[in-house]
């Protein structure tokens, strides 16, 4: 369809006092930090040429999937941004592990000046961010994505220890893992700490001595009191509701572990967000 | 891919079956270890102090130990790294089939 002088003048009239003016220098900047496997992001939306034309754009951004930070810079042209939306193009990130912000930036080179940020939360599949219309969310607002996730398999004699990601925060709601004792006869007595990679925060123990030759189930939980069950030797000892910073470590801590002793991997139930 | 570290000897899937990536990092040395640390005079403890009191009391840390977890980058061109390789990874097979479903067949 061609665009009339007068149908142009009307919208530039209509539009451009509610949008945001680029000319040749100015550029969207999307930077992702992204743990999920397999994401492509597009941007998509409208623009307002100087000639009074709606033009759809289109871009694609590959996140990282290391959450490190992966940015991307769209020139745009001269006219007037209408609207935009992100949203998962391929991949299935789940709220908590793609967080996306998109500016609108100075400078198409590596010297960028950023002036206004559009839209700031978590792409998804299923759900969309807009501009209008998205507030500007922090990385740690709202809920994040549940992940049921199995650690390292230490060796024979080894610990237990889960390291928080670069970037990711966790909120740990279970661990679970499972203590084979060898002949040696002793007491073993398993803790869980936490510490922030230098410094022990917390440290949880079980209070239940384990001898020689038996294999026991360690739960630590969110919550509730603690408890064993001798005839499915199971020891349940609570850990509060605590969140976890990038670099923040798990592990075990038992007194009296013999030399062929042995830990399962873990199985973690964590909440996972991009760290702010 | 299971990879064993060639440090602690941990074995892990890089990749987990939710898609995403998982970053193996060395834990401390368990009471076992330290002890022989000890018995080797790597480690000494303080006087009177007990394998459990020196665990409690400080995190005992192996050398090269490996920790994938990447670093900042400060370019976001720049390719990606890893805090420590320390003695680097050796891929080992799957760990059997211990699935915790099973269709039954009818």
């Amino acid at each position: 369809m061609v665009t009339t002088p007068e149908t142009a003048e009307k919208r530039i009239a209509l539009f451009a006092p509610n949008s945001w003016a680029f000319d040749m220098a100015d550029a969207l900047r999307v930077t992702s930090f992204n743990g999920a496997a397999g994401v492509t992001l597009v941007l998509e939306g409208r623009f307002l040429t100087c000639d009074g034309e709606i033009q759809v754009f289109r871009f694609q951004h590959t996140p990282n999937t290391d959450r490190s930070a992966a940015s991307q810079t769209f020139a745009m042209g001269d006219g007037w941004l209408m609207n935009l939306q992100v949203r998962a193009l391929a991949g299935t990130p789940r709220r908590g592990q793609c967080f996306v912000l998109v500016e609108v930036v100075r400078g198409l080179t590596s010297t960028q000046e950023p002036l206004g940020t559009l839209l700031q939360g978590y792409a998804s599949a299923t759900s969309r961010l807009a501009w209008p219309g998205s507030l500007i969310m922090a990385s740690a607002d709202g809920a994040g994505a549940l992940r049921s996730l199995t650690g390292t398999d230490p060796a024979a004699n080894v610990e237990i220890s889960e390291t928080v990601p670069t970037n990711a925060r966790w909120r740990l709601l279970a661990l679970i893992a499972t203590l084979v004792t060898d002949a040696n006869v002793a007491n073993r007595d398993a803790a869980l700490t936490i510490d922030d990679g230098t410094t022990v925060v917390g440290r949880f123990p079980s209070g239940q001595n384990i001898p020689a030759s038996l294999t026991t189930r360690y739960v630590w939980t969110s919550g509730g009191s603690r408890f064993a069950i001798a005839s499915d030797r199971t020891v349940v000892t609570p850990i509060p509701d605590i969140w976890l910073a990038d670099g923040f470590r798990l592990k075990t801590v038992t007194t009296a572990l013999q030399a062929t002793d042995n830990w399962t991997a873990p199985q973690l139930f964590i909440e996972e967000l991009i760290e702010d | 891919m299971r990879l064993e570290c060639l440090t602690c000897h941990g074995t892990y899937d890089d990749i987990l079956p939710d898609g995403m990536r998982y970053f193996h990092v060395c834990p401390p040395l368990s009471e076992p270890e330290l002890a022989k640390a000890v018995e080797d005079g790597r480690v000494t403890l303080e006087r009177d102090e007990t394998l459990k009191q020196a665990l409690e009391a400080r995190i005992y840390e192996r050398s090269l130990k490996r920790d994938e977890r990447a670093v900042q980058r400060t370019h976001p061109d720049l390719p990606p790294q890893i805090v420590s390789a320390g003695r680097g990874v050796r891929v080992v097979p799957p760990v059997p089939s211990d699935a915790h479903v099973i269709v039954v067949p009818d």
